[in-house]
């Protein structure tokens, strides 16, 4: 049995502890920590680091959504969610490339047809299973992750590919903002994920489906009592979770370039990003994903001059997130916008 | 279908002949087989070894964790530093390369304690993931000592003494050097996975190894009947780490070289399928997990050979991977271990003893009491 707990706010204490609290004072150590790094490499750099980390946080979001949607729905952590878009990526290019379909016609087409793979996932691999019994599900999706990758490298090639911008790509196409630069595809890429928030929230909380859904993610068995259909409420929602992971693959694809292993590389972003922000919290996860980009932003910017500590590269952002998510799931367990849930014997 | 009563002659003869159908090829397959197959069988014990590390977590207590393949790469690197510049013997890097991985998997068990399920498989597998890259830090001279995208070689080789080559290669006139050291090294290994298995066999049976189960089984239970919860929790995670340790230790020696992508989240999957392939919770499948580490790595891309009208690119060997694990999954949740117990049970039936009960009371006799 889960319960809801609600939290009381009432002095300043208790509102430290909530969700808001914390990011508030993430937040405010962050910006301290900045200040002479701000101080020394001026306000235009400060920028551009900023203006570099919204693609990424928006990319990490929309593949954060992926999860926590397929998360909400049946407790799983879905671990072929990045292979599932990285394949849908592939698609997308081969039409583009290959038969000349428009570029975003291509990704709605590849969207559609791991929506298709993702029903069928759900429905031949997921739905036998007891997800409450965690080994065969967690052999599953990584089984899947393997054929997933495995038959990427074996149709389209082990090389790195690149894929098309969907969004006005030629290095002239930017705003100049305070001397740094906000390039379109930044800005491209975040309407589009605002776009597909505003959709996922409106289908969530307007439709049928979405009350289905909310249903079956609060509490299967009343909702089956009640007449939810869960079974295809949950394939919605694995359809659903793929097509908007195929969205983030695309259009990270054209920073990463196409190649089997490429939004494996990202999804430890991505769980870090819906761990901070609550595995169970579209919300949450949206907000935890801009923190995991605009961290790992400064600290590989900056984090370099810092002397003695040059070895700060890119990658160590890998280090950044495991740490992240090992620090949030011990003191924050459901993550900063996440619902607790205690359980009762 | 044959019927053994435990703890007859003829039951003992059945057992002892099982071990023997077992022992033999053991001893003898690697003075038949080439070279390169010796080698590989003793990195199927290194792997086993590490495969048994795992099993304490994920078969016995029911941690999930996926990053164990980190703690192999810990012991593997604390024996080739300790080799190429402590000078060590590699001996004496096994206990060491146990308390390093103990300590490791301690702190890494320490959270453990409060994540749960899939938190804890999430978790584990970022660990895996970043693992290689912790490798690679350039501060504190960490990718020095590590050799980084490199790797490293070892110094010191492990090669057979005097006395040791008398008694293992009496008519060795008709082997080469290299036979000798692959043959050596496979006994070696071997024997120091078997001290593992003893031991981790040992410590199940005991009072921390039921605490353990009891864990798995049912947590709230175990701690209503006075299981510390924490204690057990973190020794147990602690103890697979070091186990695994040593497997990687052993892995480090038979290959004579240690790398960044031997440790990797690739070979967390594989080592992963290994043990579900061979049986969760179940001790000698570690053995056939270690078989399966090894030589589907090198059957699978043959495999993909043989599919017939196609040329397949041997890029499809990870699908062979993928494959296997789902149909694990469905078809063999205990593994082939459990899958052969079901049939061997349809052949070979072993009547348990009945308890000794001599020394209760007698029923309908006079129970005194106080």
């Amino acid at each position: 049995m889960t319960a809801v707990t609600t939290e009381s706010r009432g002095s300043f204490l208790t509102w430290l502890k909530t969700g808001s609290g914390i990011l508030t004072t993430m937040m405010v150590v962050i910006t301290i920590a900045l200040i002479p790094a701000i101080i020394q490499g001026g306000l235009k750099l400060f920028l551009q680091r900023i203006f570099d980390s919204l693609n990424n946080g928006a990319v990490y979001a929309v593949t954060a959504i992926a999860l926590v949607i397929i998360f909400k729905a049946t407790t799983l952590i879905n671990f072929a969610g990045a292979n599932i878009a990285m394949f849908g990526a592939y698609i997308c290019w081969w039409l583009n490339t290959s038969y000349g379909v428009p570029i975003w016609f291509a990704v709605f087409a590849a969207m559609g047809a791991m929506a298709v793979m993702g029903a069928v996932i759900e429905r031949s691999l997921i739905r036998p299973f007891d997800v409450s019994d965690h080994l065969p599900v967690v052999l599953i999706t990584f089984g899947l992750a393997a054929i997933l990758e495995a038959f990427a490298g074996g149709f389209w090639g082990l090389e790195f590919h690149k894929f098309p911008s969907p969004f006005p790509s030629d290095p002239k196409d930017r705003f100049t903002i305070a001397g740094a630069f906000l390039r379109h595809e930044t800005i491209g890429t975040l309407i589009v994920m605002g776009m597909m928030i505003v959709g996922v929230y409106l289908l969530l909380k307007k439709t049928k489906v979405g009350l289905a859904f909310r249903a079956v993610s609060s509490n299967p068995e009343s909702a089956r009592l009640v007449g939810v259909r869960t079974g295809r409420t949950l394939q919605a929602g694995w359809a659903l979770a793929s097509a908007l992971g195929v969205l983030g693959a695309c259009l990270v694809a054209k920073q990463t370039n196409l190649e089997p292993a490429f939004m494996a590389k990202l999804v430890i972003f991505a769980f870090a990003a819906a761990t901070l922000g609550g595995l169970d919290s579209i919300g949450g996860s949206v907000i935890g994903a801009f923190i995991v980009a605009l961290v790992q932003s400064m600290l590989t910017g900056y984090g370099q001059e810092i002397p003695g500590f040059s070895w700060l590269k890119s990658n160590f952002a890998l280090v950044l997130a495991f740490v992240l998510i090992l620090v949030v799931l011990l003191f924050k367990p459901a993550g900063l916008y996440g619902t607790r849930r205690i359980e009762r014997v | 279908m044959f019927v053994f009563h435990e703890g007859t002659s003829q039951h003992r003869m059945y057992q002892a002949f099982g071990w023997l159908l077992l022992a033999i090829p053991m001893i003898i397959a690697p003075y038949m087989l080439p070279s390169f197959r010796v080698a590989q069988l003793a990195q199927c014990a290194g792997w086993a070894v590490a495969i048994l590390g795992m099993n304490i977590a994920i078969g016995w207590s029911g941690l999930l964790s996926l990053g164990h393949i980190a703690f192999c790469g810990v012991g593997a690197y604390t024996t080739t530093i300790l080799i190429n510049e402590s000078g060590w013997e590699f001996w004496m890097t096994l206990p060491l390369a146990f308390i390093v991985c103990f300590i490791a998997g301690g702190l890494v068990g320490l959270p453990a304690l409060k994540i749960k399920g899939l938190y804890l498989a999430l978790v584990t597998f970022s660990l895996a993931y970043t693992f290689p890259i912790l490798l690679k830090i350039e501060g504190g001279g960490v990718a020095r000592r590590t050799g980084g995208d490199n790797g490293r070689n070892l110094d010191e080789k492990l090669v057979p003494t005097e006395w040791i080559r008398k008694l293992f290669f009496v008519n060795g006139e008709g082997t080469d050097e290299s036979t000798r050291i692959a043959v050596y090294k496979y006994f070696v290994t071997v024997a120091i996975g078997l001290v593992c298995f003893l031991i981790v066999r040992n410590i199940l049976k005991s009072r921390g190894g039921r605490a353990m189960i009891a864990l798995r089984d049912n947590h709230i239970g175990a701690a209503v009947s006075g299981v510390p919860l924490n204690k057990t929790k973190v020794l147990t995670f602690a103890l697979s780490a070091a186990i695994a340790g040593i497997g990687g230790s052993l892995i480090a020696m038979v290959l004579d070289s240690v790398g960044p992508t031997m440790f990797d989240a690739n070979y967390a999957i594989i080592t992963l399928m290994g043990l579900v392939l061979a049986g969760v919770g179940t001790l000698h499948g570690c053995w056939l997990g270690g078989l399966f580490v090894v030589f589907l790595q090198d059957l699978a891309p043959r495999a993909v050979g043989l599919v017939p009208f196609y040329e397949l690119d041997v890029v499809y060997a990870r699908a062979i991977y993928g494959v296997m694990l789902v149909l694990v999954a469905f078809f063999m949740p205990g593994g082939v271990v459990s899958f052969s117990k079901k049939w061997r049970a349809r052949l070979i039936q072993v009547v348990p003893k009945l308890p000794d009960t001599s020394h209760l009371p007698k029923p309908g006799a006079a129970v005194t009491l106080g």
